[in-house]
Formats: C-alpha cells, structure tokens, sequence
C-alpha cells in the first residue's frame, strides 16, 4: 500500500469493529476501484452516509470515512464516481436499494460492455421475477381459498386469465363487512410479489436470486474444497476457513429464507400483516438479503480468477468475508456472530502469513474488477 | 541457384516482418523439418526478434545438447579465435560427432525429445543429465574428420571442445541456474553453477556466466557474486557484462505490443539489476547509459505506433462504422489497456514526461473526435469514448470528456 494512503486511513481506523446490526455494517457497493473494493455504505450520524472500508488495498483493519471522503481517499473510476453520487440520493440503505443503483449506473456502460448487457439483463430478469412471483402468489391464494370440492382445474393448469378471475373471487369470499377490497388486495398482492423477489416461494419455483446465490456459494464452496485438498498446509487452512465461513452464512441465510417464506403459507394473512405493518414483513424477508450481502462478489472474484490464481482470488476473498452482526444470534438459534469471528480471524492470521503475488495485484485489476461487476450483476 | 537465395531472402524478410504468432508457427514448421538446409537462413533474418519472442522449440539431440553453452554460441562471421565462445557453424559437426560416439545412448535421447519443447524446463533438466555428462566424456581430443569443412582449424576445434566439456560435465547445476534466470536466479542456484566449473579455468567460467547471464533477471548482481569467488573470476564477470552491454535491445518495433511490452519490461528489470551492479563504471557505466537510452527511444517508438495502431486508427474507424459489435469495443479497450502497460514499462526506462504528453496528446486527440460518438447502443458511444479516455489518462479526464460533450 502506498505510504500516504496508509497515513490518510489511520485517522479512519475503526479499532474493534463489531456492529450489532447489519445496517451499521453496511451494504456492499460493487466498486470497480481496486481500493474500494469491498467498500460498504452505511448511515452515519445525523444520517449522513459514511463509507466502511475493511482491508482497503492490502491495509489490515476497518476504516469508517465520511461517504462525502471518497474522492479525496483515492481517484475513483468513472464507475465509482456515479454510484457515489446517485447513492447519496437514496433515501433507504439496503442491499437492494443498492444493487438497483449499481444496475443502472452499469447499465449506462461505465464499467463497459460486457457489464452493461449483464446489467441490463439482470434488471430485466429481475422485473420479470416480481411479474411471475405475482403470479404464483395468484395461484398459491386460489389454492390456499377455493374449496377443495370447486370442481376447478388446478390453479396451474388453468389460463392465467382465468387465475386472476378466480384469485380476486377467493378475495371477495375472504372479505368480511369493511375489510380490504379485492382491489386493495392486488395492489398489495403485488407490493408482496416485489418485496419477495429476492426470497422466492418455497422450492423456489420461479428462480428467485437468493436462493440461486445460497446454491453458487456452495457451488463455488466445492471448488474451494477441492482446490484445498492440496499438499500446501496454508492452502488447506485457507480454504478450511473460508469454507467453514460461507457455511456459517448458508445455515443462517437457509434459516431466513425459510422463514421468510413460511409467511406466505397464509396469503390472506399476509396480505393483511402487510397493509397494517409491513415493516415486520420486510424485516423477515430482509433477513436472506442482509446475509448473503457480499457473497456475489465473493464467489465472482473466485470465478473471475484463472487456476493458477486461486490462492490470489483466496486472500481477496478472505479480505471480504462479511463481519456477521450481533442481531442474527438473536433469531438463528445458535453463536454465529462469534462463529464467524472467530473465522474471521482465522483468515486474518492467515493471510498475514501469505504473501500476495504483487503482479497480479497491481497488473489489471481494474479490468477485473468490471469483470466481477458482469458476472455478479 | 540465384533463384533460390532470391527465395532464401524473399522468404526470410516475409518471416522477420510477420507477426509474432505467425513467426512462432513458421519456426515450428522449419523445426520439425528433417533437413533443415536453407530454413537456418530464413531463421536467421528473424534472429534477432526470435531473441524477444523466445518462442518455444522442439527440442531435438542438438538442442538440448548445446543449451548449456546458449549464452556463447554467435554468428560464424562474429566469432572470434581466443574468444570463450562457439560459432554456430561448429554445433552440427560436433552434435553429430557426440551422436556417433555415443551410439544407442544418443539414440535413446533423440528419441525421448520427440514432442517435447524447450517450453518444458523439466523436460530439458531430465534429458540433460542423461546427456551432457556423457557427451563430456564423449568428446574426442583430436578434430574430427571434415571438421576443416567448418571453416576453422583443428587448434580451434580444441579450444571450443575445452569450452564445450566442462560445461557440459556440469550441465546439470547450470542448466538449474539458467532455467531460474526469470527469478534471479538465486544466489545458492548460481554459486553452484559457477563452483562446479571453476576448476575447468576462466574461459569456463565466463561461458558459464554467459549462459547464466543471458537469462537471468538479475545479471548485475550474477556478475557480482562471480567476482567474488575467486580473484581470476573478476575479469571473467567483466568479460561477461561486456558481452550483456553489447547486446542490442529487442526489436520492440517487430513485436506485437503485448510482447513488447514484456520484452522490453524484462528489459528494465536487467537494466535495474545492472545499474546495481559495482563492477559497473567509468566506459561501461556509460554504456549501460546508452543501453538504456536506445531501450528508452525503442520503447518510446513502439508506443507511439501502438497508440496509432492500437487506439486512434480503430476508434476513427469504429466511429465511422455504422454498426459496432460489443466484441470490436472490448478489443479497442484491451488495445488502450495494452499501451498502458508499455507506457508503465517505458516510464521505468526513462521518458516520463514524454509518455505524460503523448498521453495527453491522445486524450485530445478523442476528446475532438467525441462529436462523432453515437447515442445508439449499436454504434461507439460517447461512453465507449469516456471509457478509452480513463484508460489512458485515468477518471479525471474521461468526466472531463463526459460533461464537456454533454454540456
């Protein structure tokens, strides 16, 4: 690291960083900047958002900068600069508050091509996700409020005309004296569908990206595993570690989806929870979101990277495994905050042993940081 | 006869200005061919950029044989009599006078090279130790019959043979040393190297260096410790850091700019490594300063010309296009990448505000030609634009090109 950018950071040192929630960790920016990546947004006081830069190129520590700092902590890219500005107007942190603004400004070409097509896509995919996952809602309300002896087709196998008409049938049945219109209903219906597209319905049956993410992290996990089973002591440590990390996050992140899924076994009731306090709605469905924040970037830096790069792609990884807040011990049922500090701290004894290889560090990094950019857009 | 050298040096100049995978694939083809005859002539027209490329070859009995002695074999025309050095009219008669000595062993080595390149280090390191210690023993004392066909007398031919043997006995720990050039090598790989042939005299000793030196990343601090070896060792690793300022730089104008841009960054390192180097002063200080200078004004020519070919010339070319492929832009972007690599490594050799200029020259150069960008996603876009500009000359100016053309 360069001398200055050392000096600059240690007024910023964050000394013991544990946040208690995720907000206070923050949420993941997909930075391009070789020293941002891993950068997080979170509000600071007087709700001025602050930039919390954990291992900024190489440095060990957590450094929490005002957000207005960035410019002056290093020459951001283009990229950069336009997530900077366009965060700065969002009213609400969250990890897909984020993500939105990350797939506009890449859809707009500052990380380049290649990342502006898979922004694109990843947007549209995910509008036609909130569209089906409405759907399925639709069907799993006729299923759940239409008599078992209706003489209907099978939800599924009907026309989705024919859905509709019968779903909002099921909601003028359900309707008691003043309370909500079959109208209402729908909107909410759809306010539902789009607050559950990252979560998904139990089995997932319309694709929905987070558990597809729990998947790839595993995914990528047997690669890690594999790649450990090496004679080299530090690699298998390495990949032990990591493994056992993404572990911890999968448990808890298979744990919130699934709870947050159980709130669609009763669609009447959810649709009323969510026109009276739809807060507590989307503190559950949060939950998988929050997790698994950070692991896109994760699993795409280790795809990004050649075989003859992984222990590279694995110290980088390791820089950028998520601290686990203190609130999800409150709801997993087990220690996994300190599980994964403890973890944590495994992968920072280690990668002080390891030295990184500089000419990949320093070659095209920026290149592949837009290449991380396209594959977890 | 006239017809066929017209085609030798037809052929050799379409070599020596082809490109450099098509260079690498001609020299594989003229390897693998059984008689070689004119195909050393057409070779050696492209000897010089062969040097830079260092594209893998076949390796056959005599390569393999005559790796160890790789930093002492010159031109006939080039060598000179008392010179710890083998011309290159000299390898043939003496690889297949080992290869007749030896017999079936030979044999056996000839046949293990088929399908191995000089790529494989190992593969070298394992046929090596089975040769170039008996090939040492091999060797004759007297000038074998016809060796006057070389064009030298049989007192030369004891002289290189004597060159030859010890480096050959020893072959295992220098060829150890030569393979580990890139990284050094090691002080203990090149200490090992030079021990073993110390006994075999000067003359050994400084072919042995020059093999080790030619490779090596670091041949400053080579010569260094060979000077400390012994007191005679000194004038040996003078001789060969003379023989490392003699060498020209690469021809990094024949080279595609990725290969320059290594060749010429292998360049700056050796030149690092020999302003180090304390055996290095007064006439040979100053021509290790016009080392760098010519390696400086080389580097400097070809990123002028990749900037025209890589940068300017295909974004003019695109900006005319009325359809652009995401595939063309990527490319264009690579390019841009790759002359930023060249001007990082000409940096190390020099001209930094010239770099900073013609940087800058480049950057006003899109900035006019930013009106002509399209606003359709089919075309190059003003953004496609921006993106070149922060490769080039960082984010600063691509936001300058951005808000000037939107304003």
């Amino acid at each position: 690291m360069q001398p200055d950018l050392s000096a600059m950071l240690s007024r910023f040192a964050a000394g013991r960083y544990k946040p208690t929630t995720f907000l206070e960790r923050g949420v993941t920016v997909p930075f391009t900047t070789p020293h941002l990546l891993g950068g997080r947004i979170r509000p600071g006081e007087r709700r001025m958002p602050e930039l919390v830069l954990a291992n900024p190129a190489g440095a060990e520590g957590v450094y929490i900068l005002p957000w207005s700092a960035l410019p002056d902590f290093c020459p951001p890219s283009m990229h950069d600069r336009a997530i900077w500005s366009q965060i700065n107007t969002l009213n609400l942190l969250t990890p897909r508050s984020v993500q939105a603004v990350a797939r506009r400004v890449a859809a707009e070409g500052y990380a380049g091509r290649d990342a502006a097509a898979a922004a694109s896509a990843a947007g549209g995919a995910a509008e036609q996700q909130r569209v089906l996952l409405h759907y399925h809602l639709l069907l799993e309300l006729v299923r759940q409020g239409e008599p078992a002896n209706s003489g209907l087709p099978p939800p599924e196998r009907d026309a989705p005309a024919n859905v509709e008409k019968r779903a909002r049938r099921v909601l003028e049945n359900l309707r008691h004296d003043n309370s909500l219109p079959p109208s209402a209903a729908v909107e909410a219906l759809e306010e539902i569908a789009s607050a559950f597209e990252g979560t998904g319905l139990r089995g997932n049956p319309t694709g929905a990206p987070l558990p597809l993410l729990c998947l790839e992290v595993a995914s990528v996990m047997q690669q890690v595993v594999r790649w450990g089973d090496s004679s080299l002591a530090e690699q298998r440590h390495c990949a032990r570690l990591l493994v056992h990390a993404a572990e911890v996050t999968l448990r808890c992140a298979r744990l919130a989806l699934a709870n947050a899924q159980a709130q669609l076994e009763d669609i009447w009731a959810l649709v009323h929870r969510w026109r009276m306090a739809p807060d507590g709605v989307l503190a559950l469905v949060e939950r998988g979101e929050w997790l698994l924040d950070g692991w896109r970037n994760i699993c795409a830096l280790w795809r990004s990277s050649q075989p003859e790069n992984r222990l590279n792609a694995a110290l980088e990884m390791a820089a950028l495994v998520p601290v686990m807040p203190a609130e999800v011990g409150d709801w997993c049922g087990f220690d996994a905050p300190g599980d994964m500090d403890a973890t944590r701290g495994g992968l920072r004894t280690w990668r002080r042993t390891v030295q990184a290889n500089q000419d990949w560090a320093t070659g095209r990094l920026m290149e592949r940081n837009e290449a991380i950019r396209t594959i977890a857009a | 006869m006239k017809s066929l050298t017209r085609e030798v040096n037809w052929l050799g100049q379409a070599t020596a200005q082809a490109d450099d995978q098509a260079l690498a694939r001609v020299v594989r083809m003229l390897d693998g061919l059984k008689d070689r005859g004119a195909a050393d002539q057409v070779l050696a027209m492209a000897r010089q950029r062969l040097r830079a490329l260092r594209p893998a070859r076949p390796l056959g009995f005599m390569r393999v044989l005559f790796l160890p002695l790789d930093g002492v074999i010159i031109a006939s025309p080039r060598w000179r009599r008392g010179e710890p050095q083998v011309p290159r009219s000299a390898l043939a008669p003496l690889a297949q006078l080992v290869h007749l000595r030896l017999g079936a062993q030979a044999e056996q080595v000839a046949g293990a090279c088929e399908g191995r390149t000089t790529a494989n280090l190992a593969d070298v390191a394992k046929l090596g130790q089975l040769l170039w210690p008996l090939a040492a023993q091999a060797l004759p004392t007297a000038s074998p019959p016809g060796w006057d066909e070389t064009g030298l007398n049989a007192a030369d031919y004891a002289a290189i043979a004597a060159l030859c043997r010890p480096l050959w006995q020893h072959g295992e720990v220098l060829w150890a040393a030569m393979a580990a050039g890139p990284e050094g090598p090691s002080e203990t790989l090149a200490r090992a190297a030079l021990l073993a042939v110390l006994p075999a005299g000067p003359a050994a000793v400084t072919a042995a260096l020059a093999s080790i030196m030619a490779r090596a990343a670091h041949p400053g601090q080579v010569a260094m410790l060979a000077a400390q070896l012994e007191p005679q060792c000194r004038a040996a690793a003078q001789t060969a850091l003379d023989r490392v300022l003699e060498e020209e730089p690469p021809a990094l104008d024949l080279l595609d700019i990725a290969t320059a841009t290594a060749a010429a960054a292998g360049l700056a390192a050796r030149l690092e490594d020999l302003e180090r180097c304390s055996l290095i002063h007064g006439e040979r200080q100053r021509r290790l300063a016009g080392l760098r200078r010519a390696a400086d004004e080389a580097c400097r020519e070809r990123f002028l010309t990749g900037a025209e070919a890589q940068v300017m010339q295909p974004a003019g070319q695109l900006l005319a296009a009325a359809t652009v492929s995401d595939g063309a832009v990527v490319q264009l972007e690579n390019g841009a990448r790759l002359l930023r690599s060249m001007e990082q490594v000409g940096r190390r050799l020099g001209s930094g505000p010239a770099y900073d200029k013609a940087l800058a020259a480049m950057t006003e150069a899109l900035v006019r030609l930013a009106p002509l960008a399209s606003q359709d996603s089919t075309a190059l876009r003003l953004m496609d634009l921006a993106r070149l500009v922060e490769i080039l000359n960082g984010p600063d100016a691509a936001m300058q090109l951005l808000a000037a053309a939107r304003a």
